[in-house]
């Protein structure tokens, strides 16, 4: 007899692993045309290369990894059942094809042909956010993790309209005002609209549950939540419409909200109950470092402590390639471990020994890519800053050799979901109870 | 050639049943994939109640929303039927209370695993009784 609650269900386990597995590829692809574009970077951000590069690293990286991670994770932490796997899959296919055609067609600096793969990212997106949006509709307790989601939602929302606007000006003019500050106030949007609240809102509940330590309430979450919701549209208006004030009120209280986050990391770490951090947690603590300096560095460009291209891109680098990738790689490390012990061991249980999660790990891969990925960031930003082009590809080179080791540990533990079938094993059905 | 009514009756009485230490350590065996530690270091069981050789486990997960519900739940069962004596395992999962970092106990002490009342710690249940093990019989 087993009696259960009712609770989410659980999509398949390969729905989330095919997002997680594309973004862990496009993330590669991007570390190694570090070193071949570092002339690129060396100069102004403002070039079709480095939108191919930015893209290949916010949509099919990010975008992607937080897409798959959401449909693992919104059954688990708030406890609603996928609306659509089937709306899921086509949405992949969509997403994957539009994001291969943007980044091309960024690259070759296509403007007419970039318009349809645009177009295929957006209904992608709008296919996520009514996915997620129904998902979470009629969830009895929003509570703070589910607040922030839905304000990452809108933030996606926004941020693909403005991008795709973007995108259509370039063959009909359709925007107002400067371009520069209109791709700066899509980049905020997409980093402090989207991204920001996702991660913080999911941390709230996943990191007590890795860190095995208590959930952060209180004050903090409100400084956090309405730090993020009054913050970010102040900083979009104040870019836009070139209003240093506006600017800086935003800013602030956008930094408010991070160390609103950063106390309530810290606080877990403290607390836990983990006896040691393997090195995904590692990663995403070190990736909260990088989320500091970041929000270090857009307060002093807000204000103009720092000012000029080359410490736009630094700033840039900072929150995608520090803050949000080692955050997302080390969740990743996580996940899947997770999805493909589900998958090829969870039938065997109770029937015979099955491994841990850490038995399926690499831990050197693990700890060649935490070091030679943070290493490479810093190097990068240093270089970037310095605008040395032999600095960026050495920061190329060792951050796309710790991209390579992180590809090879996550197939290693890819691996073990693969012959199932030939060693004889029931095969499966990935279907994730609750 | 069937035994006589008398041999089976002496079976049956001599038959021990299981007790709440045997289940515990058969407990002990099923671990959290993620986190590596045990059930009962987790503090994830909330009381075992023995009636015969019928065996009913209380038990919680770190968290109402986790994807392995069902696993754990057979996990814990398969490792339970084992134990000399069970017949029959029910598994119980509740969220009430909700489990939260402090029931943790790795090395152990009264919250490694279910605390046992004393009739029930050390002696195998009788016949026709039942012994019970409950974190909130005890509270």
């Amino acid at each position: 007899v087993i009696v259960r609650p009712a609770t989410g269900r659980g999509p398949s386990a390969t729905l989330p692993l095919r997002y997680l597995v594309a973004a862990a590829l496009a993330f590669v692809l991007a570390a190694l045309a570090l070193p071949w574009l570092a002339d690129v970077l060396a100069g102004h951000y403002y070039q079709p290369r480095v939108f191919a590069l930015t893209h290949t690293l916010t949509l099919g990286w990010i975008m992607l990894s937080i897409m798959g991670a959401s449909y693992q994770l919104i059954p688990i932490v708030l406890e609603r059942p996928i609306w659509s796997e089937r709306l899921a899959r086509a949405q992949f296919v969509v997403l994957v094809v539009g994001i291969v055609g943007m980044v091309g067609h960024f690259f070759i600096g296509q403007w007419s042909g970039w318009v349809w793969s645009g177009g295929l990212v957006a209904l992608g997106v709008a296919a996520h956010v009514t996915n997620a949006v129904m998902s979470v509709r009629g969830i009895r307790a929003m509570g703070f993790t589910g607040r922030l989601v839905v304000l990452a939602l809108v933030g996606l929302a926004l941020t693909t309209l403005f991008g795709l606007a973007l995108g259509l000006d370039h063959v009909v003019k359709i925007l107002p005002g400067f371009v520069l500050a209109n791709v700066h106030a899509h980049v905020q949007l997409a980093l402090l609209g989207f991204v920001l609240p996702m991660v913080i809102g999911v941390a709230a509940r996943v990191y007590p549950m890795f860190l095995l330590a208590r959930e952060p309430a209180g004050r903090l979450g409100a400084v956090q939540l309405w730090g993020l919701a009054g913050g970010v549209p102040l900083v979009v208006a104040g870019i836009l419409v070139d209003a240093r004030p506006v600017l800086v009120a935003g800013a602030l209280a956008v930094a408010g909200a991070v160390g609103g986050h950063v106390a309530w990391v810290v606080g877990m770490v403290r607390e836990r109950k983990r006896p040691t951090l393997d090195w995904g947690l590692r990663l995403v603590l070190t990736g909260t470092a990088f989320l500091v300096l970041a929000t270090g560095m857009g307060l002093g460009l807000s204000v103009g402590v720092v000012a000029g291209p080359r410490y736009g891109l630094a700033y840039g680098i900072l929150a995608l390639g520090g803050w949000a990738s080692l955050t997302i790689a080390g969740m990743m490390l996580k996940i899947v471990p997770f999805l493909v012990w589900y998958l090829a061991y969870a039938p065997r249980v109770g029937r015979q020994p099955v491994p841990t999660l850490a038995q399926l790990s690499w831990i050197l891969g693990e700890r060649v890519a935490a070091a030679l990925l943070a290493g490479g960031v810093i190097t990068l930003v240093l270089g970037v800053v310095a605008g040395e082009t032999a600095w960026i590809r050495a920061a190329g080179i060792l951050t796309a050799t710790g991209a390579l080791a992180f590809a090879a540990t996550l197939a290693r533990v890819l691996h073990h979901a693969m012959p199932c079938a030939a060693r004889g094993l029931a095969p499966a059905t990935g279907r994730q109870p609750s | 050639m069937s035994r006589p009514a008398s041999d089976v009756r002496a079976h049956d009485a001599s038959r021990a049943l299981p007790s709440v230490a045997a289940v515990t350590a058969a407990l002990g065996t099923v671990f959290d994939p993620e986190l590596g530690m045990s059930v009962v270091e987790l503090g994830l069981i909330y009381g075992i109640d023995i009636v015969d050789g019928a065996v009913e486990i209380t038990m919680t997960l770190t968290a109402p929303g986790c994807p392995i519900h069902d696993v754990m739940a057979e996990w814990v069962r398969a490792a339970v039927r084992g134990v000399p004596g069970v017949e029959r395992v029910g598994v119980r999962l509740t969220f009430d209370p909700p489990w939260t970092p402090d029931r943790i106990h790795r090395h152990g002490g009264p919250r490694h695993g279910p605390p046992s009342p004393p009739d029930a710690r050390s002696t195998p249940a009788k016949p026709g009784r039942s012994s019970k093990s409950s974190d909130r019989a005890l509270a």
